[in-house]
């Protein structure tokens, strides 16, 4: 019998921390329980920066990350923060589909296997006015928390603060912020309602979580339990993408009852944001070289 | 061997470390390790990971900026003026200036996060001054331990943060859920104070002479630079100059502005007068400067040496040394916990006694101060709400409510020996023991659990109606 | 010997106490930037470094001047020659921990350095350079440690127990915190 350890920094109640528990439960049945993990949530055993290094040390086998977290590390984690580069769900698994092999690749070298990626629902803006034209995020104290959210701002003539996402509430209600971007869900789990006035959709960024596996844990493995393993990580995978959409609806409805207005992008300022997330899609190819280059191409194509 | 007995054993040993005089950072990690040696084949690669992160946080930054603003007020006369300031206005009722105790960790721990900071800062105060007047140590100890406290329980607070992300509640709603438990913490504790002082005539100082209204006003005139103080850390914040984190840092410029004295805050407010009177900066921007020079032109001679300020530094460091090295030590141990699933196994425990609501919380009310003897705070919510929030919100309790409920028992574990920060920072302004510490802590203990009671008993009028009202549900 | 491990205690003391104004800097320089429309890069990130080099810059001299906390009351009522056989397993207890914690500090560090592992903020800093404060400072509180233990084995008593108890001769608890 073998008994891991998964480490996620995420909240219990969130729709990534249900899935994973659902993972370590069929892994249980598809083993006959002779692999067992033990999910430790919400940063108990570490926190989201140490997770990545974890499973490279051994600490823990499974571990779930952030993927964008890494851009420092390499401009392949970064491909699907980059703003306005897939437009919808499908886009994004597309773009997932895309940015595997890639990502493999490089977690190979560290001794790291891909398990499965899921989405974060679709990140939009949240203003105290409605984002009529994007005079409204010109000038505002705009949140980032990373070089591509701080680029976006520097684009669009916005000022760039940094707020860690605790002191948001505090950050609004004392105008230190005045805009941002971060998902519905997000939105949620921090009472956006608290804080903000307008909650716009526009599919700036969809995001995803990786959940990595230690190679030489999985190895160690007989070749039955490694085979369900990856078919149970495939399972998780579609669920999650399904728990991804729900929780996009749901949160967003959740916003509109607490009392958000929800606003709509006008085809105007869309194609300004295009234009926007077009110098910055150029921008991450120049980082990223010719398999950049290849990869865009590649879903554009599709 | 089952987690039960496995637990015990673990406790056992960190009483006999603690008890032989090994220091408490240590003898945590020594019980972490032991611990993790059974679940884990590297529990160094833990130490290090949990030494790194406890100590190297954003938030936790604001500690020992909160605890050198103490520091540099320490050096400047606050101690005397906010004991003559304070003074005139409780020394008839019965207790007499023990009162103050509580009045001035409700009004630091409405600028500071955490409980051993405002702990420090307000005992830095007023112990030398009430055993200079000659009134009960163990009520002064005691009761200056235990309203430190006040300082998580009173926004802002690090424990609510902490809380408020890993249940995913708003943290504007549990900071301003904490008002009114505070509040009543304080009128509990000086309640008893005032009941305990006339049950003991024989322990009282001599009753200090009546004064006229105008006096009163005149002494309390000194409090002004500590008002202003307050003033600015809070209005920083409110005016959206700063976060609740980097209001820290304008309390220590507050104080080192109150400890340069007059002349200081002369040349300052000549400065701004001038750079606005020449239109370097315009009319909206010459208040906030004002208020800074405010605080030194108020609060008279100077008392900022150059060595003063390097004391004050140095001070502050070792402080922030000591209680962040705990932290460390406490970290690594609820690593160790949370690999071994001793937590998890007692909170399930719990689930399978079938209780109602009111036993469910009396219960948790049990674990939570069995928890707290050994843990601190921030391990004690993040380590059990995955367990114990499911279990709340099925018995149909308000998370906004359990957040306030789990940061009273998280002051309670504040002074409850092995562990307790607050008892350590007494420990170390008295140089008393900490059984000593702890018993003088415990009336104001049963007070904290008295409340307890009380916010579970009305949990709309007390907890949850002020956030509702204020941000209209 | 002496005079080089109280200059190296101090020096440690030094830095930290460094650290602790440059937290104070970082954060007054956000808020100003702030107000001037700039951002101060990866101020959240070099705050919590500073607050590591604080803490653990500061370990050796302040467990010298017996400010680091224990729980005394049971070696209080040792006769002397007891006291000086708990002090030194006491000692050589923590010795042995603190060993253990620079060595896996260290190899932490170390192991940034290999993978080349960076923070995850707004700007890349290599986090073998913060981390470098955990194992220095506690190689130097074990250099301490084993100072004291030397110093007992002698005969003489703790260094930590004396400062202690000056400062509380002198009626001075709380101008020491
Ligand atoms: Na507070
Ligand atoms: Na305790």
């Amino acid at each position: 019998q073998t008994r891991w350890q998964l480490a996620s920094a995420y909240p219990d109640g969130n729709f990534h921390t249900r899935n994973l528990r659902e993972f370590c439960a069929d892994l249980d049945q598809a083993t006959g329980s002779k692999l067992q993990v033990q999910l430790h949530g919400n940063a108990s055993l570490l926190p989201m920066p140490q997770i990545k290094r974890g499973v490279q040390t051994g600490q823990v086998q499974i571990g779930e990350i952030l993927l964008t977290a890494y851009s420092n590390e390499d401009p392949f984690f970064d491909a699907d923060a980059v703003p306005f580069l897939v437009p919808d769900f499908a886009g994004a698994r597309r773009l997932a589909e895309l940015q595997r092999p890639y990502i493999e690749a490089r977690l190979a070298r560290q001794g790291l296997s891909l398990l499965y990626t899921v989405t974060w629902p679709a990140a939009g803006f949240y203003t105290q006015v409605p984002l009529t034209s994007l005079d409204v995020l010109k000038g505002s104290r705009f949140r980032t928390f990373s070089p591509l959210t701080n680029r976006f701002a520097a684009l669009v003539g916005a000022n760039p603060v940094l707020v860690q996402q605790a002191e948001l509430a505090q950050a609004f209600a004392t105008g230190i912020a005045t805009a941002m971007v971060t998902s519905a869900q997000t939105g949620v789990d921090t009472s956006a309602w608290d804080y903000a006035k307008v909650f716009t959709p526009a599919t700036f960024s969809m995001t995803k979580n990786a959940i990595l596996i230690s190679r030489r844990a999985l190895e160690g493995l007989p070749a039955d339990q490694q085979a369900a393993v990856k078919a149970m990580a495939q399972k998780a995978e579609d669920r999650g993408w399904t728990y991804a959409a729900e929780a996009q609806k749901a949160s967003e409805a959740r916003l509109a009852e607490k009392g958000l207005t929800i606003g709509t992008v006008s085809p105007a300022v869309m194609a300004e944001l295009k234009q926007i997330g077009n110098t910055m899609t150029e921008e991450w190819v120049q980082r990223a070289g010719e398999d950049g280059r290849k990869l865009v191409d590649a879903l554009r194509a599709a | 061997m089952d987690l039960l007995t496995f637990a015990l054993l673990l406790l056992v040993l960190l009483c006999i470390l603690l008890g032989a005089g090994l220091w408490i950072a240590m003898s945590l990690a020594a019980v972490g390790y032991i611990a993790m040696v059974f679940v884990h084949p590297s529990p160094g690669l833990f130490l290090a990971s949990s030494f790194w992160e406890a100590t190297g946080s954003w938030t936790l930054a604001a500690l020992p900026m909160f605890v050198w603003m103490g520091e540099i007020l320490f050096r400047t006369k606050l101690s005397e003026e906010l004991f003559n300031g304070l003074a005139p206005w409780v020394r008839r009722i019965p207790g007499g200036l023990l009162h103050v105790n509580i009045l001035a960790c409700g009004i630091f721990g409405s600028v500071s996060g955490s409980s051993a900071a405002t702990c420090a800062t307000v005992s830095k105060i007023a112990l030398p001054e009430l055993k200079r007047r000659g009134y009960d140590e163990n009520v002064a100890v005691g009761s200056l331990a235990t309203s430190g406290t006040l300082g998580i329980l009173i926004p802002p607070s690090i424990i609510m943060v902490v809380y408020a992300v890993a249940a995913e509640v708003s943290i504007i709603r549990v900071f301003i859920a904490g008002c009114i438990p505070g509040l009543l913490v304080m009128l509990l504790f000086s309640a008893y104070i005032a009941i305990w002082a006339m049950l003991n005539p024989s322990k009282q100082p001599r009753a200090e002479p009546r004064m006229s209204l105008a006096g009163k006003l005149r002494a309390s005139a000194k409090l002004i630079p500590c008002a202003v103080l307050i003033v600015v850390v809070i209005g920083t914040m409110f005016v959206g100059w700063a976060t609740a984190t980097e209001a820290a840092a304008f309390g220590v410029l507050g104080a080192l502005l109150m400890a340069a004295g007059w002349r200081t805050g002369a040349v300052l407010l000549a400065a701004d007068l001038l750079a606005w009177a020449f239109g370097v900066i315009g009319f909206s921007e010459v208040w906030p400067i004002a208020f800074f020079a405010l605080l030194g032109l108020a609060a008279g001679e100077s008392v900022l040496t150059w060595q003063a300020f390097l004391d004050s530094v140095k001070g502050a460091t070792r402080l922030s040394c000591m209680i962040m090295f705990i932290l460390a030590g406490a970290a690594f141990l609820t690593k160790a916990m949370a690999l071994t699933g001793i937590p998890a196994a007692l909170a399930e425990g719990v689930v399978h006694l079938n209780l109602g609501p009111y036993g469910l919380i009396a219960i948790l009310t049990v674990v939570y101060v069995l928890l707290g003897t050994a843990l601190d705070g921030v391990s004690m919510i993040v380590l059990t709400t995955s367990i114990v929030i499911p279990l709340v919100q099925q018995a149909g309790f308000d998370l906004v409510w359990f957040g306030i409920f789990i940061v009273l028992l998280v002051e309670i574990a504040e002074i409850t020996p092995p562990v307790g920060f607050n008892l350590f920072v007494m420990q170390t302004m008295t140089g008393k023991e900490q059984t000593e510490v702890a018993m003088a802590s415990l009336p104001f203990f049963l007070m904290l659990v008295l409340t307890v009671v009380l916010c579970t008993l009305f949990p709309v009028t007390l907890v949850t109606g002020l956030p509702d009202l204020l941000l209209s549900r | 010997m002496r005079r080089l491990l109280d200059v190296l205690y101090a020096l440690g003391a030094g830095l930290a106490a460094l650290s602790l104004f440059a937290i104070f800097c970082v954060m007054m320089a956000q808020v100003v930037l702030r107000e001037m429309q700039l951002q101060l890069p990866a101020a959240d990130d070099v705050s919590a470094y500073l607050c590591v080099s604080t803490t653990f810059f500061a370990l050796a001299a302040t467990f010298k001047r017996g400010e680091l906390i224990r729980v005394g009351m049971a070696l209080d009522r040792l006769g002397p020659a007891a006291r000086r056989w708990a002090e030194l397993l006491v000692l050589g207890l923590a010795a042995v921990l603190i060993a253990y914690v620079t060595f896996w500090t260290a190899q932490d560090m170390w192991f940034s350095w290999e993978i080349e592992e960076v923070a995850q903020g707004t700007v890349p800093i290599p986090l073998w350079i913060p981390k470098l404060a955990v194992p220095l400072g506690t190689g130097l509180l074990l250099i301490a440690i084993l100072d004291e233990f030397v110093t007992v084995l002698g005969g003489a008593r703790p260094g930590y127990v004396v400062a202690a108890e000056e400062r509380a001769a002198a009626g001075d608890f709380s101008a020491e915190v």
